[in-house]
């Protein structure tokens, strides 16, 4: 496949307009970040450019991995679709930009242009994981609230009038974590994947997101190593919860959004990410079955919702310490997890 | 595990094994991502395929619903009887398995020209381990210019193999191929050695000689010219050929020099191969595309 879209590509390369015909191009397929149902996958490659010897990064091309596959050709054609909308209202250069759509050999395939920098998610891990959380949220909050305001966000939202709003418009990424963000000279320099993009989306949704992706990422690695201590650390001190409380408070500042409304904009990020992650589009088992989990428990706050969140991790520390025989994890994630029903069993009974 | 994928579907057999071995062999043959790098074939919705050393089928399965009709073909017949299984409860019609004597023998049952491509995912250093005699290194050129008899006129063989300068080999990971024969005595840094001094050592350690051959970027390049291959083009998977799913990077893309620079036991050694150039030559394993001419 990849020869004929090589071959297509330079024969229609004035209509991309990307300046000068290279004398070759390099396609670097990327590894699938999370194995999926084969037909929903995606096959995707970062496209150099050869010049003379010289390397030059041109774009992103993408395909479905079975031509006949309706559910990548619809995240296709969304991805198409949302990319227009953003840049028929704003040139963003942030936001990758169509640089070739259409048909080959009976496949659906797209070109968006290259944004450079790192996964943000590189930098979650290092010798201070808090610091540079701080340093982290900043930068992903500053460019989400920016872009909100610069696409026309709903304005000030109170709890008084929540439930009025049925459908507020507020532009919503939906999918904002730490590995579509992309950071160079300590700006964030590009965000991707924009299927799950809606003009009209829910207030906070890209914000809660974001945390509880970023928490999830932490945690996992904490889990991985058994690291019960730390997990607990990151999920329930009062210092990380501090923090937290304050990048939060000061998006809910510069966006306008009433603190008191989150119980009730939490609720519905958490629907609406389950509705997500079950569309025929996704189909995301796993997430599916974690969220419905949290929308069960009810966090009213953040902090509450990475608390529970954590019992994911502290179980799966339980089942392979039960598998080492390690009495000592087994005995430790044990208590954490009844720990954890214990608060959400009281708070039920509240 | 025949009996029971036959009754209960043999996705649900794998997954209910009470082998470990069978369960751990699950996401390798029902992984469609594995066989990604096949996208650097000239492959059409019109083209036959071969897989060579099929397996379980994971190319196989794979690469059923991209082309016209793909061969399944291993000297295994059980796992024949497996892809057949699968096929028939997938619905796959355009699979077929056939089953091979070994490779070393360097005759194939099929007529000329009649693939578009030949996959050999992990099966060319094995060919010239199961006859006793002659030289590996012949055997694997008769074996590679038999599948080229096999090809259309511009077809293309697909061979996913190990280094043998791959770098970790030389930072003490064991001999793949050798862990086969026995997973206890792990024997590191054969593939390094001159072929006569890695086989005295796997004839004492193991009692046979060493006849999985993998070879060099240079070897490999010289083999399947010495094959009728006159074009070929190279490819780095970054984590593994084998792997579930893997980064594929051109060898001339220059993303490889700092993949490896990275990999580098120490910044000496690293300004040494950086300045010699020989950063591709260190690649774990390979992807290689190989054809007559275009």
């Amino acid at each position: 496949m990849i020869p004929f879209i090589k071959r297509r590509l330079l024969e229609e390369w004035p209509k991309l307009g990307l300046g000068e015909r290279p004398d070759d191009l390099l396609f670097i397929k990327f590894a699938d970040r999370g194995i999926r149902r084969a037909e929903v996958s995606i096959i995707s490659s970062l496209v150099k450019g050869k010049y003379r010897g010289e390397e030059k990064p041109l774009f992103i091309f993408r395909f479905p991995r079975y031509a006949g596959s309706s559910e990548a050709r619809s995240s296709l054609e969304t991805e198409f679709s949302n990319l227009n909308v953003i840049h028929g209202k704003l040139d963003d250069q942030t936001v990758p930009k169509v640089v070739y759509w259409g048909e080959i050999n009976d496949y659906r395939v797209l070109a968006v242009s290259f944004l450079p920098g790192a996964p943000l998610s590189r930098q979650m891990l290092s010798d201070n994981i808090l610091r540079s959380y701080i340093g982290n949220f900043g930068l992903a909050f500053s460019w989400l609230v920016n872009w909100q305001k610069a696409f026309g966000s709903a304005g000030q939202i109170t709890l008084a009038e929540l439930p009025a709003l049925a459908l507020p418009r507020w532009p919503q990424h939906g999918d904002y974590h730490a590995d579509n963000i992309f950071v160079l000279e300590g700006a964030v320099s590009g965000v991707i994947d924009w299927e799950d993009f809606e003009l009209a989306g829910a207030p906070c949704f890209d914000l809660y997101h974001f945390i509880r992706t970023y928490f999830e990422g932490i945690n996992e690695y904490f889990a991985k190593t058994d690291r019960v201590e730390e997990l607990s650390y990151f999920t329930e001190s009062r210092e990380v919860g501090t923090v937290v409380r304050a990048t939060i408070d000061n998006y809910y500042q510069l966006a306008g959004i009433d603190p008191q409304a989150e119980k009730v904009l939490l609720s519905r990020y958490l629907s609406y990410a389950a509705s997500l992650a079950a569309s025929p589009r996704k189909r995301a088992e796993g997430a599916l079955k974690r969220l419905n989990i949290l929308l069960k428990l009810a966090p009213s706050s953040i902090e509450e919702l990475l608390f529970y969140q954590s019992v994911f991790n502290y179980g799966e520390i339980y089942q392979r310490a039960k598998e080492k025989q390690a009495q000592r994890l087994i005995e430790l994630s044990r208590s954490k997890i009844s720990e954890i029903q214990k608060r959400a069993t009281e708070k039920a009974g509240e | 595990m025949l009996a029971a994928a036959e009754s209960k579907g043999w996705r649900e057999a794998m997954l209910t094994s009470s082998n470990p071995k069978i369960k751990d062999l699950y996401l390798f043959t029902d992984c469609p991502s594995r066989a990604d790098g096949s996208f650097y074939l000239s492959l059409t919705r019109e083209s036959s395929v071969l897989d060579l050393g099929s397996g379980l089928g994971s190319y196989t399965f794979a690469l059923s619903p991209r082309v016209k009709e793909i061969m399944a073909a291993d000297t295994n017949f059980e796992s024949l009887r497996f892809i057949s299984l699968r096929a028939r409860q997938d619905g796959r019609k355009n699979i077929t398995a056939a089953q091979i004597e070994p490779l070393d023998y360097g005759r194939l049952p099929f007529a000329d020209k009649s693939f578009d491509a030949v996959i050999m995912n992990g099966v060319l250093e094995w060919v010239g381990a199961f006859l006793k005699r002659g030289d590996p290194l012949k055997i694997q050129q008769k074996c590679l210019t038999e599948v080229r008899r096999t090809l259309k006129p511009g077809g293309e063989v697909w061979i996913g193999i190990e280094n043998r300068f791959g770098l970790r080999y030389f930072m003490g990971t064991p001999d793949d191929h050798l862990t086969y024969y026995s997973k206890e005595k792990k024997t590191a840094y054969t593939s390094l050695l001159p072929r006569f001094i890695a086989s005295w050592i796997t004839s004492r350690r193991l009692g046979r000689p060493y006849r999985t051959y993998t070879h060099s970027l240079w070897g490999l390049k010289r083999l399947l010219r010495r094959a009728g291959f006159a074009e070929m083009e190279f490819f780095f998977p970054e984590d593994d050929y084998r792997s579930i799913s893997t980064k594929i990077i051109p060898l001339d893309s220059v993303e490889i020099r700092k993949i490896i620079a990275q990999r580098m036991p120490n910044k000496l050694i690293g300004r040494v191969v950086a300045a010699l150039k020989l950063e591709t030559a260190l690649c774990d394993s390979y992807f290689i595309v190989a054809r007559e001419r275009r």
